[in-house]
């Protein structure tokens, strides 16, 4: 524990958020104080340089960590950033790095997957408005907002990470308004941005209220291992803990996992945001893509991971953050069903994916989350690409129902499309997706049965049985069936990418599947290698030291071939669901999976609706009271009233003639009360004195 | 650095004095000019470049001759001046540097040339008295912050009220007189109420030790007890009811709640914010404010720390209180300069929750506070003032799409307002840090409405600037509006950057705050009777927090 506490030295570190943060600051100024410096070209090259650093930084400072040793955690301390008070409520925040585990896999997947991101983008520059100054801030901010996120998951204490949170969010909201002449952009990056403050102070709260369980430790501190270690250390944590939030300690933590569970649920928020406001034309692609893989997907996942040890002590926040999940994952996966847009469908499918990485955490599952994230950054991040690709191909239009048979002429973005299809529906063994699910289903299954955790499995099973439905949908109206194109595309000008972007794409379909190492469970190995493996599921073990991961394989070998096989059978339900309603076709059977589909769009506008009635009924109560505020203490005189229409409420005790001279305007009857009332005290006092 | 004979061991003097010595004499020439030649005296264009040389001038001593040289690691005052004034009533010219006041002075001399660069334009009537009474307001303020003799730094305080009613009155918009005039009320009533207190300490000091004496603490090389010598009786028992802490800390906490302003003595402020000039509504929001922040934590707290702890609990609530009542304002505000007044009650709730903790990290929190709030209020008034410079309104509504005409406004004008609802990184975000800190120590639940008022109006505010800077241009008036230029840029950037330096790097500013605070907290602990209250809340006492 000392060792880890005290971390080994790498001034490195800092070198990771450092070149995409520089590069996001500096063309940001180019943008603003000297618009047209930089050309289209110079700024994407300076972009993706800046991100490369930062991911060749990652892969030394990860090969430092493992020679290491596994419980060793590597600090760059730069100076010390916020001091204050003495003894044990001194609030001391560090300038400081952390590379752990967690921290690690995390870094390695934000810089690498954000790299071939904007790698991709300024290869296909058509993805972006055709403007060079908007091309300008979209590389800026995707620059901020991936050194942000690496900030994020690299600080050492909760103010650092706290000022990362913001940072993200900030960006989010700036690449969510991204088209902000147009009022629905405009709209969007503003609701994104609310959504992240109340994250923000959601945190803020959260680490306060950290800080003071640990105030009568004695190693009170900001410091992210240092919380854990000495929350971790508290004898009988519910008895010691401070009673002021609750009935005993527990509550006070579950008082601190609810904020977490609150600040997750801002990102979750601003995922749907991008995913509900019609995304094909309000946030561009490229920005969405960022956030569904490595800005918003992998900063909630790292946030729940980090503070599993809050939530394994707080019972009533894991269960809340569990059905957080749960719900997100559903209703997700039932909007994906049913929207038209191509981008629409996988960013509703984010939506869903965190939800899944929730339940995970929420059930105590920390590897499973990890690498869901993990595996979701590669599938995801394939099929947004594959996506984009169709969208430039096409001219921009994103409805699916206007697509139809591009897989003839883009044969190798169809590749790219199933390999992420099957990762993402976790239907096909072997693929980063099967493994990282069924750890995912797994742990739903094993955990306490009851009637929540009841609802939780076969919940998670259906989910994924959507998920085969909807992304399957997509690629048969996308890529098969006939020609549906709008006019003015011209059918022989479609065709696959340059090559570049097909490495990039490739990069990640490889991944998609030999990501699967990563975590490759006991239970398959065993199956596999016949036993020949120990260890197999090797993020299991890496991240042993930084989370308190649950036992690796909880089921024994019949639960656990009965949990795949029932994983299997639910993606091939909605594979085969999706190939007959819009594949074979067959007439009755067209019917049959069409009627669900109908009752769901008849049901889906009305669910929207019962949504929206808390804003509603906020807005409307916002204008009473907003009626009934303006009312009070109206300090601003009607224009014609003069001044004496005060309200202040002291000077209607005395008397209005008295107040109409007072307040005429003229100094001198202001001067003549204060010279009396004082000369009148004056003499009280004078006149006491003498008594 | 050596800075010259003249100055040298006089710094403060100089700083002090050269505002109000360069309006003085800009009045003299001007009249000279008027006797010999027989012309309308000096042109306000000289008025002008003469203060921008003086006020920069100051700013620049200040920097070079005060904040560089400034020891973080020495307890106690630093450059004490002490003379004698009116020996006879307990006047001294007492004046002296600590962490406290350091940077409030340093702000103070800062914002008198931006505001200078910020109204070059646009006053056109009395340049002359203008200038005159902004740098006579300099000078007052400096006095307030600087000053160790009470009475000296009274009568700083009634000139700083006075020349902002000038200011407010002559200047402002077209409810100027009734602003004016309402301020002069609520700040007469704070001002007579300060004044009796004076009297009573000054009759306490007298009875004690028998000569009067005013200085707040004992003067160097002196024998002479200073204010915080004086025992004063916790409550009335044994002496005369307007003896004891108790009502001596209302008078003060009453006084100084007028400026701060504590919501219900807030009535003034809006009106006086909506109506003041550019230059005005900025120099209240940057010094004006800060000038009651700066009067509790140097005079009532250590004075009267009994009083203090016992009333620590209301003013807490109140302080919350303050902020729920501005948020909710804030929210259905049109006018951007009042939703900015709304703001700064906001900022003052974060203020008081971190100096009513009465715990050092609060305290800390609470001086940094006020400099964010002047820093950050500051830079958002100022630029509020550029665009009804150019439109000739403030309401939201009459905007929307600034960023395709003004994206540099726009930028400037986001990070002053993130920086203002304490958005991590900033200033603003430091001290709320701070306060909450302590605030959670005493009252978890109050610390914790106070962020969801700090929300509120945080999300009022994002509405308002998303409104006001982007979707369509829907009112053609704007889309021809000019972008800010570079005179424009550079002053708010003046403030902009202290602003993120201190958000971004703040422990050599809290390195220079925190002594002199730690000192203010072990004065108040001296003080302290023994049976008197304790500052925590019941609640926090029984759970035994600390």
């Amino acid at each position: 524990m000392l060792n880890e506490l005290a971390g080994q030295t790498a001034a490195s570190l800092r070198m990771i958020p450092f070149p995409p943060l520089a590069v996001g600051f500096l063309l940001a100024m180019v943008g603003i104080f000297g618009r047209g410096a930089l050309s289209r070209r110079t700024v994407a090259v300076i972009a993706v340089a800046g991100l490369a650093a930062s991911f060749i930084v990652s892969v030394i400072a990860f090969s430092d960590l493992v020679f290491a040793g596994e419980t060793m955690a590597l600090v760059d301390r730069i100076a010390i950033w916020i001091g204050a008070g003495v003894g044990s409520s001194a609030l001391i925040g560090d300038l400081a790095l952390r590379l752990d585990a967690l921290s690690a896999a995390f870094s390695l997947v934000i810089s690498g997957v954000g790299l071939l991101l904007v790698f991709y983008v300024a290869r296909l520059p058509e993805l972006l408005p055709s403007a060079d100054a908007d091309a300008q801030r979209f590389f800026a901010l995707a620059s901020f907002q991936v050194g942000m996120s690496l900030l994020f998951v690299l600080a050492d204490n909760l103010l650092l990470l706290m000022l990362a949170f913001l940072g993200v969010g900030l960006a989010s909201a700036l690449l969510a308004g991204f088209r902000h002449v147009e009022a629905e952009g405009s709209r969007l990056g503003g609701r994104v941005l609310m959504a992240g403050r109340v994250g923000d102070v959601a945190l803020l709260v959260a680490s306060l209220l950290l800080f003071r369980v640990l105030a009568d430790t004695d190693a009170p501190g900001t410091g992210l291992a240092q919380v854990r270690g000495a929350l971790l250390g508290l004898e009988g944590a519910a008895a010691a803990l401070p009673t002021w939030a609750g009935s005993g300690g527990a509550g006070l933590l579950d008082a601190i996992g609810f904020c977490l569970v609150l600040a997750t649920a801002s990102l979750l928020a601003q995922l749907v945001f991008f995913a509900g406001s019609s995304a094909d034309s309000a946030a561009p692609l490229p920005g969405s893509a960022l956030m569904q893989t490595v800005t918003g997907m992998a900063i909630a996942g790292y946030l729940v991971v980090r503070f599993a040890f809050v939530f394994s002590e707080a019972p009533l926040a894991a269960g809340a953050m569990t059905g957080l999940g749960m719900a997100a994952a559903l209703v997700g996966a039932l909007f994906a069903c049913r929207v038209r847009g191509i981008s629409a469908v996988l960013a509703w499918s984010s939506v869903s994916q965190l939800g899944l990485v929730l339940v995970a955490s929420g059930m105590g599952a920390q590897t499973a989350a990890v690498f869901q994230v993990i595996s979701h950054a590669f599938f995801k991040g394939l099929l947004l690409m594959a996506a984009g690709v169709v969208v430039v191909a096409i001219k921009g239009e994103h409805d699916m129902t206007r697509m139809g048979n591009l897989g003839s002429r883009l044969t190798l973005t169809r590749i790219g499309f199933w390999i992420g299809a099957f990762s993402l529906a976790g239907g096909l063994p072997l693929t980063a997706g099967f493994f990282s699910i069924q750890q995912v289903v797994i742990a739903t299954r094993a955990a306490d049965p009851g009637l929540a955790h009841g609802l939780i499995y076969p919940g998670v099973l259906f989910t994924l049985a959507l998920t085969a439905f909807y992304i399957v949908r997509l690629i048969l109206l996308s890529l098969y069936g006939e020609t549906r194109l709008p006019s003015h595309v011209h059918w022989d000008e479609v065709e696959d990418p340059e090559p570049p972007i097909l490495w990039a794409m490739g990069s990640l379909a490889s991944l998609s599947i030999l990501g699967a190492v990563i975590g490759f469970p006991q239970f398959w190995a065993d199956f596999f290698f016949n036993g020949d493996i120990e260890r197999s599921n090797s993020l299991h073990y890496f991240l042993a030291s930084g989370v308190d991961p649950a036992p690796e394989t909880p089921l024994d070998a019949a639960q656990t071939w009965a949990v795949s096989g029932s994983t299997v059978l639910m993606t091939v339900l909605g594979f085969a669901a999706a190939i007959l309603g819009y594949a074979v076709r067959p007439a009755r059977l067209v019917a049959w999976v069409h009627g669900p589909q109908r009752l769901w769009d008849r049901v889906a506008p009305r669910l929207s609706a019962f949504l929206s009635v808390p804003i509603r009924l906020g807005r409307l109560a916002g204008k009473r009271i907003g009626a009934a505020v303006r009312g009070w203490g109206r300090d601003r005189p009607p224009a014609e009233a003069g001044p004496h229409r005060t309200s202040a409420g002291l000077l209607r005790l005395l008397a209005d003639q008295l107040i109409k001279q007072v307040q005429s305007g003229f100094v001198q009857h202001s001067l003549a009360l204060s010279v009396t009332g004082s000369l009148a005290l004056l003499a009280y006092f004078l006149w006491a004195g003498g008594h | 650095m050596g800075l010259g004979p003249y100055v040298e061991g006089h710094v403060l003097s100089w700083v002090l004095f050269m505002p109000g010595a360069t309006a003085a004499l800009l009045l003299l020439s001007g009249a000279l000019i008027r006797g010999v030649f027989g012309s309308s005296g000096l042109p306000g264009e000289v008025w002008r470049a003469v203060a921008l040389g003086s006020t920069s001038l100051t700013c620049l001593l200040v920097i070079a001759g005060v904040v560089a040289p400034f020891d973080p690691e020495k307890i106690g005052l630093q450059w004490v001046e002490y003379a004698d004034w009116l020996p006879a009533y307990g006047v001294q010219y007492f004046v002296a540097v600590d962490g406290i006041n350091l940077y409030l002075v340093l702000l103070t001399t800062l914002m008198l040339p931006l505001v200078l660069l910020a109204s070059w334009r646009h006053i056109e009537r009395s340049l002359r008295s203008f200038i005159f009474f902004l740098l006579i307001f300099e000078s007052a303020v400096l006095g307030v912050f600087l000053s160790f003799n009470v009475l000296f730094f009274h009568l700083s305080w009634q000139l700083a009220l006075v020349a902002m009613y000038f200011i407010v009155g002559i200047w402002g918009g077209r409810e100027r007189v009734f602003a004016a005039t309402k301020f002069l009320l609520y700040a007469g009533f704070g001002s007579m109420l300060m004044w009796v207190v004076i009297l009573v300490l000054l009759r306490l000091n007298f009875e004690a030790t028998g000569a009067p004496g005013l200085d707040l603490v004992s003067p160097p090389g002196s024998d002479q007890p200073g204010l915080l010598d004086l025992s004063i009786a916790a409550t009335d028992g044994g002496v005369e009811w307007w003896q004891s802490q108790t009502w001596l800390f209302v008078g003060f906490a009453l006084a100084f709640a007028v400026t701060l302003p504590l919501v219900p003595l807030h009535g003034w402020f809006p009106a006086a914010q909506a109506a003041a000039p550019t230059a005005g509504s900025a120099l209240l929001v940057a010094l004006g404010l800060q000038m009651g922040v700066y009067g509790l934590l140097r005079f009532a707290l250590p004075l009267f720390p009994d009083a203090a702890a016992a009333f620590a609990p209301t003013i807490r609530a109140l302080a919350v209180i303050s902020m729920t009542y501005a948020g909710a304002r804030a929210l259905w505000e049109q006018d951007l300069r009042r939703t900015l007044a709304y703001l700064a009650i906001v900022q003052l709730g974060f203020i008081l929750l971190g100096l009513f903790s009465l715990d050092e990290v609060g305290l800390v929190g609470a001086v940094l506070g006020s400099l964010s709030r002047g820093l950050t209020l500051g830079a958002c008034v100022l630029l509020v003032g550029m665009l009804e410079e150019r439109r000739g309104t403030r309401l939201v509504s009459a905007f929307g799409g600034l960023v395709g005409p003004m994206p540099v406004f726009v930028f400037l004008l986001g990070i002053a307002l993130l920086a203002s609802v304490g958005v991590p990184g900033s200033s603003g975000f430091v001290f709320e840090l701070l306060a909450l800190a302590a605030g959670f120590e005493v009252s978890p639940w109050l610390a914790a409405t106070a962020c969801a008022a700090g929300l509120m109006v945080g999300l009022s505010l994002y509405r308002g600037y998303r409104r006001l800077a982007f979707g369509p241009v829907v009112v053609e008036e704007n889309r021809g509006l000019m972008d800010l230029d570079w005179r424009e840029r550079a002053l708010i950037l003046a403030l902009i950057i202290p602003i993120l330096g201190l958000g971004l790097y703040p422990n050599p500013a809290l390195r220079r705050i925190e002594p002199s605070v730690l000192e203010v907290a072990r004065q108040m602990a001296e003080r302290r009777s023994p049976d008197g209250p304790v500052a925590t809340s019941a609640g926090s006492q029984e759970a035994g927090v600390r």
